[in-house]
């Protein structure tokens, strides 16, 4: 890590007292970090109360290859004097394959991420968990939602038949 | 923000912060976090993604969290859009669909779309409850031109109209253009003609030119104008920087125009294609295709209910479905 040295470096302490050390570069694209930094630019040590340690390794990980690929990105823009279409395209691709494949997680592990991308306001991040979790409802019949969410049905018949009544369309097309 | 706290704070060796910088939220729990309890903001988040539809036939049904989330915060209801089914529904429940929708706005509604569906008494419905419709596209809908107009005419901060596939007439656009003072994007996209079937018609561009001064982005796909026509758009709308006249196969561009086009930033030709149009699998012509007059004994007629203009779409429709 040879360019460590040269860049201001972060501690980010877990809810469960776990310390990651990251460039300020990384931590800066959690917004609710960079709003820290740009108040107070002496912090180096972070605590995150809400974040555990396995999870905040994860949104570490995404930062990390996020900034990377932009990183990438300048640098070749810099030096060819513009950015190559092609090879920008391709790069947003791998990005995004990149990503896919981050998000192969159990639904806990998604909650907890989206939990954290809100709170730390990684906004890729939370557009990425939110369009999994999304995608993962789609499509699905509210039986099929529950299991796949581990949810109790805690609505009482009568509430459900107030449903039944009140959207009938609901129940004749989807089961 | 904060500031004077922040003084005492560097006393310590864990940094505080202030609260204006950190979200609200409550102390962490390390055991699993349950989806019924996602806290309602991030819920509505997902939801948007997931759709209304969705959202109305299947996640309300879930749970009461996720049911009182999807009831109870109309800002879920402010953009409803209805395209893209997929054919897993009728019109008809369609319809009582985005009843549901409107009602849950509570009075919010800012935008409406909707796609193979959308009847005047529906259209009358949302025009009565919703004082702030700023947006409508109507992608094949079967509402009639009479009725169309009263719905406009109930919503005064309409900006952005879209009908796409739909059968307008030149008076439409003119009544479209003196209710909506405040219309900002137009987009009036036509089934594509035959070939030899094409009669030049200026009328429609000629009313949008006069009553539409404050177009910023303007859709017209297959029009049938001509040169004559886009010369009275540009001259009457001074502020269009959006313009998209693909398969205007009437208009042919040359120098002058050309010149003319210099200032509209966003520019569509009539040789582009249209494959990237949402809906221009709605605009591919079929055996029912009609066509309409512009004389003044033949715009009479406009005033009629266009039943018999739906059901030509629709069974156009039906032998187009396998396009979907």
């Amino acid at each position: 890590m040879a360019r460590s040295s040269t860049e201001n470096m972060i501690t980010l302490m877990s809810s469960d007292g776990e310390e990651f050390m990251v460039t300020e570069k990384v931590a800066r694209e959690c917004t609710t970090i960079r709003n820290m930094l740009e108040d107070d630019c002496v912090i180096t040590n972070i605590p995150l109360p809400n974040v555990t340690s396995d999870i905040l390794s994860m949104v570490i990980e995404y930062c990390m290859e996020h900034v990377a690929a932009a990183e990438k990105a300048a640098a070749e823009t810099a030096e060819k004097g513009s950015s190559s279409a092609p090879a920008a395209a391709k790069a947003n691709k791998d990005l995004e394959e990149w990503d896919k494949a981050f998000m192969n997680v159990d639904v806990y592990t998604l909650c907890d991420l989206i939990l954290a991308a809100n709170y730390l306001n990684v906004s890729g991040l939370l557009d990425l968990t939110i369009q999994t979790a999304a995608n993962l409802i789609k499509g699905k019949s509210p039986e099929q939602i529950r299991k796949t969410f581990h949810i109790q049905n805690d609505l009482s018949l009568e509430e459900e038949e107030k449903i039944r009544s009140q959207t009938p369309w609901a129940f004749e097309k989807s089961e | 923000m904060g500031k004077s706290k922040r003084g005492k704070q560097k006393k310590f060796d864990i940094v505080v912060f202030p609260r204006s910088v950190l979200p609200k939220e409550k102390p962490v729990s390390l055991k699993e976090r349950q989806w019924s309890e996602l806290p309602s903001d991030i819920l509505l988040k997902i939801f948007e993604k997931v759709g209304q539809i969705n959202v109305l036939t299947k996640a309300i049904r879930v749970c009461r969290d996720w049911l009182e989330v999807a009831r109870n915060d109309p800002i879920l209801w402010r953009k409803v859009d209805m395209t893209y089914h997929g054919d897993q529904f009728g019109p008809n429940d369609l319809e009582d669909i985005a009843c549901v929708a409107v009602n849950w706005s509570a009075g919010q509604l800012e935008e409406f779309s909707a796609e193979k569906f959308g009847s005047g008494a529906l259209l009358q419905y949302i025009a009565s409850r919703s004082s702030n419709l700023k947006c409508i596209r109507l992608i094949k809908s079967p509402v009639s031109r009479k009725t169309l107009k009263k719905v406009i005419k109930r919503c005064p901060l309409i900006e952005e109209i879209e009908l796409t596939g739909y059968l307008c007439t030149p008076a439409l656009c003119q009544a479209i253009g003196l209710l909506c003072p405040r219309l900002k994007c137009f987009r009036l996209n036509e089934i594509r003609f035959y070939p030899g079937y094409s009669h030049e018609r200026n009328s429609i561009a000629n009313c949008i030119g006069i009553t539409m001064p404050n177009l910023h982005s303007l859709q017209l796909i297959s029009s049938r104008m001509t040169e004559k026509g886009l010369y009275a758009i540009l001259e009457g709308c001074p502020q269009l920087e959006s313009l998209d006249v693909r398969n205007c196969c009437n208009l042919s561009i040359n120098e002058r125009i050309e010149s003319e086009l210099e200032r509209i930033k966003i520019l569509r030709l009539p040789d582009d294609s249209i494959d990237d149009c949402k809906f221009s699998h709605h605009l591919i012509p079929n055996y029912f295709d009609y066509d309409y007059c512009d004389c003044p004994s033949c715009a009479k007629s406009d005033s009629d209910s266009d039943s018999e203009t739906y059901f030509d779409i629709e069974y156009g429709h039906i032998m187009f479905q396998h396009w979907d």
